[in-house]
Order: structure tokens, then sequence, then C-alpha cells
């Protein structure tokens, strides 16, 4: 795996984490508000009971107030036992306990009469279903206005159970609001009967059907979290009672920060994104030119680096290693300018600078292939110094040398570019020439055998005359394939002639006819390739 | 430096020089005031009369009755006139008779000032507007229980009593002479505020209360001439109203010159015949200019 394709894993990894753990952070934090409010809930839902318990309390002590009060029992007295009108009894209460705050009042006698509170006759009928059953207490029944909250304690004047008081208080809208006072609309206190709302302390749920378990009102956009209050002994006719929390208006800020926090998230990521191109791209520029450069190397090549004018360490590593491509370039100089010194000295003759015999065996072949490839002539002049070893015993080896150093001068400085100069050995030399026709080579043969004659060689202040021997021979077209042997084979042949005829000539071999007019102008002597059976 | 100094100090001595100068001046004023307390019915008179008797006796009279937290009625006002002292002068006021024994046993002096007659009322409502002594008598027995009986509507008699001070004589005991004569189904209350209030609830009531008694505003209370004739001090005197009580103040054995004062002048002043005739009381004393050297 590649270190581009690990870093992309590692950058991934490191987006799908930032994420993640916003994700998490966020389910946690909404986790943390949700419990926190339900806990709230919990205790405000309770401490709303414990006001209703207190009211409930309350209505039971007015009861206990009004039963006990001595004038109101001998006013029911005589009401009751001698027939006086009732009127009495509803002054003498205004008076007395008009100022109560209840909501409903009643005096109903043993009888079933009612002294007081004509007016409520659904709290008259619920009162007198219980009057048998329960002659103090309290209890809850629906009113088309809302639930009413009913304490009841019967009067006794002189051991005589006269009638039963009653106060109530009606759970109303009003009564919702003013439990429920706080401004905010987190919260709502509603009374529901088989999934409906039916008085609610914000008015805009009233008639919303309620899903208990899921908290949801339906046509309401908010989600509640809800706790039933207990009424205490309402008994199942009577709707519950709920406290609820909106769990949207809770987690609202939590929402709008949300969206907030993914795109910072997501942000976060393309930032990791592009520091990691960026990085990627700052280590991936260097190692692509290294791999680049290496892969040159490989190929024998030593490319210029372009250096960079940063600091960095991929740049420094980048800058050290043209430096070494550039010590190895000189070290390759070196070497191929030692290689071809050694080259030089392999395939030159150290005396007098001419190729020598090697040097022969390596270009022939290509040479051959050439004159096959475009039918040209390949001439082959063998010249050989007429009595060189008279010269080194009479003047000395070292005259010897200046001799041949002498005589190579003269091949080296009227040879033509074409040609190729070699000492095969001792006072052998060829010329190898390739051109269109083999005219020139026989020219020349004849001419450098001229100049050698004309000029003596000077050496210690001696002239010692030398003449040189010469065979020119020629092959052509694809009679040159694989015949450098037998090229030089005629060549040495035309030399021999030409050792034979008395030295100091030239002598042209059969191959190079078609130079005869030339061979005829010069005087020369053109012999047959056949091998002379004498010889 | 002794001008800083005394502007310094300066401030604080004027602060100490007047305040020794005030405190002067309220102990020249230090005389005790004059308490009296007791029966509702003296409250009334005594306050009416209270710049009457300041202005005689030259003393603060300081009255405690209605509404009072030392309690009203005659045993409040026994008990206050028991707690005079020298340097706490007091009387107090009672609204029916004191019998000898009681009068020697506390060691009091009864000084008697008026008559009140003892109206019977009934609810505005009620079309009865007169009774005679024994119809009245007879209601309050129980003898007669319904007002068709007495030329009223068919409705039941709701009698409302208040029998306070039943070991004196005197006072409703005009009306019968024993609490237990009474009927016994009927409204006890313990106030004439209760009474006033108990005849106005019921349509059919029936109460007795002193003249004396302020009547709210929104009474229903309406009150019925006796054998045909009006609760009045005339028909007090002459015997022909049968129903009344006596008003008495009562002392110590020791009160002061100054309490003496107060209460001779509600014997026997003018500004008191005034009161007595706006309340219907007969005085028991004669006026100041006819009483005898």
């Amino acid at each position: 795996m590649t270190y581009k394709t690990r870093l992309l894993i590692y950058v991934g990894t490191l987006v799908v984490l930032i994420i993640g753990m916003m994700t998490l952070s966020f389910r946690m934090a909404r986790n943390v508000i949700l419990v926190d409010a339900e806990e709230h809930l919990r205790h405000a839902a309770h401490v709303k009971q414990d006001r209703i318990r207190v009211q409930r309390e309350e209505l039971a002590r007015f009861t206990e107030l009004i039963s006990g009060d001595l004038r109101l029992q001998e006013a029911l007295y005589v009401v009751l036992e001698l027939g006086a009108g009732k009127e009495g009894v509803v002054a003498y209460y205004k008076r007395q306990f008009g100022a109560l705050p209840v909501d409903c009042r009643l005096i109903l006698s043993t009888r079933g009469d009612v002294l007081l509170g004509e007016e409520y006759p659904l709290l008259i009928e619920e009162v007198r279903a219980r009057m048998d059953a329960a002659q103090r207490g309290h209890f809850y029944f629906r009113s088309p206005d809302g639930v009413v909250m009913a304490a009841m304690a019967p009067v006794v004047y002189q051991g005589q159970r006269l009638a039963t008081v009653v106060v109530a208080r009606t759970m109303n809208q009003d009564w919702l609001i003013r439990q429920e006072h706080r401004k905010s609309s987190d919260y709502v206190l509603f009374f529901e009967d088989a999934g409906q709302v039916l008085w609610s302390s914000n008015p805009d749920y009233n008639g919303l059907t309620v899903d208990i378990e899921h908290g949801a009102l339906q046509g309401g956009r908010q989600h509640f979290s809800l706790h039933q209050v207990e009424l205490g002994d309402n008994g199942s006719e009577v709707p519950r009672l709920w406290l609820g929390i909106s769990e949207t208006s809770l987690l609202a800020l939590l929402k709008r920060y949300e969206r907030w926090t993914l795109w910072l998230a997501v942000a976060g990521g393309m930032v990791v994104l592009l520091f990691g191109w960026l990085m990627l791209r700052n280590f991936n520029k260097p190692f692509t030119q290294l791999m680049q450069i290496t892969g040159q190397m490989m190929n024998g090549r030593l490319p210029t680096m372009t250096r960079s004018q940063s600091n960095t360490e991929m740049d420094r590593l980048v800058n050290r290693f043209a430096d070494v491509l550039d010590a190895l370039r000189r070290e390759q100089e070196e070497v191929r300018r030692v290689h071809k010194k050694l080259q030089e000295t392999a395939i030159r003759d150290s005396l007098t600078g001419l190729y020598n015999r090697r040097y022969l065996q390596e270009m022939t072949p290509a040479l051959l292939a050439q004159v096959v490839r475009d039918g040209r002539y390949l001439t082959a002049i063998l010249l050989d110094l007429d009595y060189f070893k008279r010269i080194n015993d009479q003047y000395g080896h070292l005259a010897g040398d200046a001799v041949l150093v002498h005589f190579s001068t003269l091949l080296r400085q009227n040879s033509r570019t074409s040609d190729h100069v070699f000492r095969l050995g001792g006072e052998e030399f060829l010329i190898l020439n390739l051109a269109d026709r083999p005219q020139g080579s026989v020219v020349l043969a004849n001419k450098l055998r001229e100049l050698v004659n004309r000029l003596p060689v000077h050496y210690q202040g001696y002239d010692i005359p030398v003449s040189v021997s010469a065979g020119v021979s020629c092959c052509f077209g694809d009679q040159g394939e694989g015949s450098l042997s037998r090229l030089l084979s005629e060549a040495d042949k035309a030399l021999y002639q030409a050792k034979s005829a008395g030295r100091n000539r030239v002598v042209v071999h059969a191959s190079c006819r078609v130079a005869s007019d030339t061979v005829k102008q010069h005087r020369l002597t053109l012999v047959s390739t056949k091998p002379d059976p004498g010889a | 430096m002794k001008r800083v100094v005394s502007l310094l100090f300066a401030p604080w001595l004027g602060a100490w020089v007047s305040l020794m100068l005030g405190a002067g001046a309220a102990s020249a004023d230090n005389t005790p005031v004059v308490t009296g307390a007791g029966a509702h019915f003296a409250w009334v008179v005594f306050e009416s009369l209270k710049p009457d008797l300041e202005r005689v006796s030259g003393r603060s009279i300081e009255l405690y009755g209605r509404n009072s937290t030392l309690g009203m009625g005659c045993n409040a006002g026994i008990k206050t006139a028991l707690q005079n002292r020298p340097d706490h002068e007091t009387f107090g006021f009672v609204c029916c008779p004191l019998s000898d024994r009681e009068v020697e046993s506390k060691q009091l002096r009864v000084y008697p000032i008026a008559l009140e007659p003892i109206l019977v009322v009934v609810n505005r409502d009620n079309p009865v507007s007169g009774l005679s002594a024994d119809q009245v008598r007879g209601i309050m027995r129980g003898d007669i229980v319904n007002w068709k009986e007495v030329g009223g509507r068919d409705e039941p008699i709701v009698l409302v009593t208040r029998l306070h001070c039943k070991k004196r004589p005197g006072h409703w005991k005009t009306i019968l002479r024993d609490a237990k004569e009474f009927r016994q189904q009927r409204l006890n209350v313990s106030s004439a505020a209760d009474m006033e209030q108990r005849v106005s609830d019921f349509r059919g009531a029936i109460g007795h209360i002193g003249s004396t008694w302020n009547f709210s505003p929104d009474s229903r209370l309406k009150v019925l001439r006796i054998d045909g004739h009006e609760p009045t001090a005339e028909n007090l005197q002459n015997r022909r109203y049968p129903f009344f009580r006596n008003l008495s103040a009562v002392t110590d054995r020791h009160p002061s010159d100054d309490v003496l004062t107060i209460i001779r002048e509600v014997q026997t002043g003018p500004a008191f015949r005034r009161i007595a005739s706006r309340y219907n009381l007969l005085p028991l004393n004669p006026p100041a200019d006819q009483a005898s050297p």
C-alpha cells in the first residue's frame, strides 16, 4: 500500500472520527437534556401534586370550618327543625364564609334538600350520590367547565346530623393557567380523557389528540415529555391531569447549533482533507521526482535536477540528492574520459598514435557492412618501409622509431578524412578507405611512396633516406562480406609483388581493376588476384 | 482651635438642649388618663359626651367598648372599675342592675344613669308591626310559634335571644324572669351585633336589643310597638312600655374626684340630656340645675 493511500486512509478515518465525535456529542447532550428535563418534570409534577393536595386540604379545612360553626348549625337547625326560611342560612353563609376562595358551595340537608347552592345541579347530584357512602372527605368529578375538586363534611348540631357542607373548586382553563403560571411555552398542564386534551394551560392545545405513550400532541408541532399529576382518589371516570415539557423547545437551542456544528465538522473534515492533500502533495512531489530520477539512473542516465530554494526537510533531501547526482555526473565524466583514454590507448599504437590491429578488428565489420549496404568500394593500402632492419642496425632502434614516427606523420598529414590509418606491426601500415571509386586510394598510395622518397628522416644530424612499398586491394558491394582477410591477403600479395619487384613501388591488385586506368596513368603494376603458384 | 471645637460641638449641644426642653414639656402634661370600659351602651353615651367630660374634669379620657380588645359587656366594665389605682384611674359601665351581694363582694359603687328601652325587633319583611307584651312573652316562651297566630303570615317564628348577665336582676328579665322560661328551639346570640344580623337574616325572626344600639345602614330590622306604644323615655317613665334595662356607671370604693366629676356630669349634665333624648333613654338623675344642693 502506498503512502498516498495510507495518508488518504488516515485522513478519511480522522474525518469520520471528527464527524462521529460531533454526532456522539450531540446525542449525549440531547440525552443529558432530556434526562434532566425528565427529572425536572417529575419534580415539577410532584410540586403540582403537592399544590393540589394543599388545595384539597384547604377545601377540607373550609368544610370543617363551616360545618363547625355553631351559628350556622343553629341556623340550619332553625330552618330544618322549625321550618324557617333558608334565606337566613344563605345570608349568614355569605356574610360569614362568602370570602372563602371557593368556586362552589353547597349545603344539603340529610333529606337531600338544598339549603345553599341551588345553582350547582351537577355538584348536588354528585353529593347526593355520595352522601350515604362518605360523610366526610373529598372527591372529583367532571363538569363541562373542568374537573371539580370538592370537599364535604357533615353538619352536626347537638348530636344530630343536619346537613352536609360541600365546597368545591373548578379546575378549569383559568385554574390550569394559574397553576402553570410560567410565561414559557415549554410547559403545559392539561386534562386528558380518552387520548384527547380537554382543557390546557395553553388554550391552543385544547381538543388536540394526545399520544401519551410517545408524548406527542397531534396537530401541534412540538413533542412533549409527559408526567401524570396524581389528583388522589379521583377515580377512573375523572380526566387525568398531565404536566408536559416541550422537548422541542428544550432541544431548540441544540438543534440550532447542531446544523452549525455539523457544518463545522464537515468544514473541519474538509480542512483536514485539504491539509492532507497539501501534505501529500508536498511529499508526493519530491518523492515522484526522486522516483523519476532513480528510474532514469537505472537506465544509465544521470539527469539534471532543479534545486529548490526552500529549506524543508524534503527539499534538502532533494537538493542533497541533486548534489549526489552532480557528483555522480562528474565521476561519470571522469570515468568516461579515462575510459576513452584507455580505449584510445587500446586501439592506437603507442609510438605513432595510429590505430592498431585491434581497432582494425573492431571496426572492419562495420566498414564491410557499409560496403554491402551502400554498394561502395573498400580499398586497402598495405604499406611496408623498405629495409627498415637495416636502418635499425645502422642508426639504432631510436632512429628506427624516429623513422616510424616520421612515416606515420606523413601518413596522417596526407591521408584523407575518410581514410583509416593503422600500424599493423613493425614497419607495416594499412590505410582503409570507403569510397565510390577506388582510384583515389591508388593515387594516395603512389603519392605517399613519392613523399617518402623525397623527404628523408632527419635524426641527430643524419638524413636517413627511406622508401616504402605498397600493395593496394579492393572489394565492392556484396563482395566485401566476410572478406577482410581476403582484402588484406590480396593487398599483402600486391605488396609482396612490389617487394619482389625491387621495392619502392606500388602494386595494385586485380580486385582494383576498375582503377586500371589510373594504374596505367601512374605507371603502376596491376597484379592478378590468383595466388601465385610459385609463392 | 477653640472656634473649631465649638463648631464641632455646637450641633450636639443644641440637640441635647432641645431634647431636655421637650422632655420637660412632656413631664408638665403627664397627668394619667382616666380609663373607662364596659357595656356597649355606655361607650355610646360616654363617647358622645367625651369632649364635655374632658372639659369639666380637665382630664383626658380613654374609653374602651366598641371593637375593644379589652372586652365588652358588664363584666368587662366591673373588671375595669376594680383596676382603679391612683396612677391609673378607672371606671366601668354596666347595662343591668347589680345585686347587692355582688356590690358588696366586689366592693363596688354603682352610679345609676338611665333606663334604656329594650326594643323588640323583627325582620323588615315581617308584616307585623306591633305586639302585646303578652304576645311577646308567649313568643319568647314558645307558646306562639307561627306568625299567623299573631296576625302575621303563616311562617315559623325564629326566636333570637341574647340572655346575658343571667345572674343579675333586670335587663331581659323584664320580658321573662328566667332563662329557663325561654323557648328551647331558639337562636342564642352573644352580642347585639349578632342579634341584628340574625333577625336580619331570617324573615320570620324576632329578637330584642337595647335602644342605644346603632343599627348598621344595611340593617333589616323593624322595631315593634308593644301594647301599641313606642319604646320611648316617656313611655318608660309612665310605665306604658314594659321592657327596659338599667344603665349604670361603677367604680371601686375609692374613686378619685375627677372620676366622680365625670360620672356626675354624665348623670346630671346637660350634654347627657341631649344624648338620652336621641336614644330614648330615661335619665335616673335630675339635671344639675335641678339637683338639691
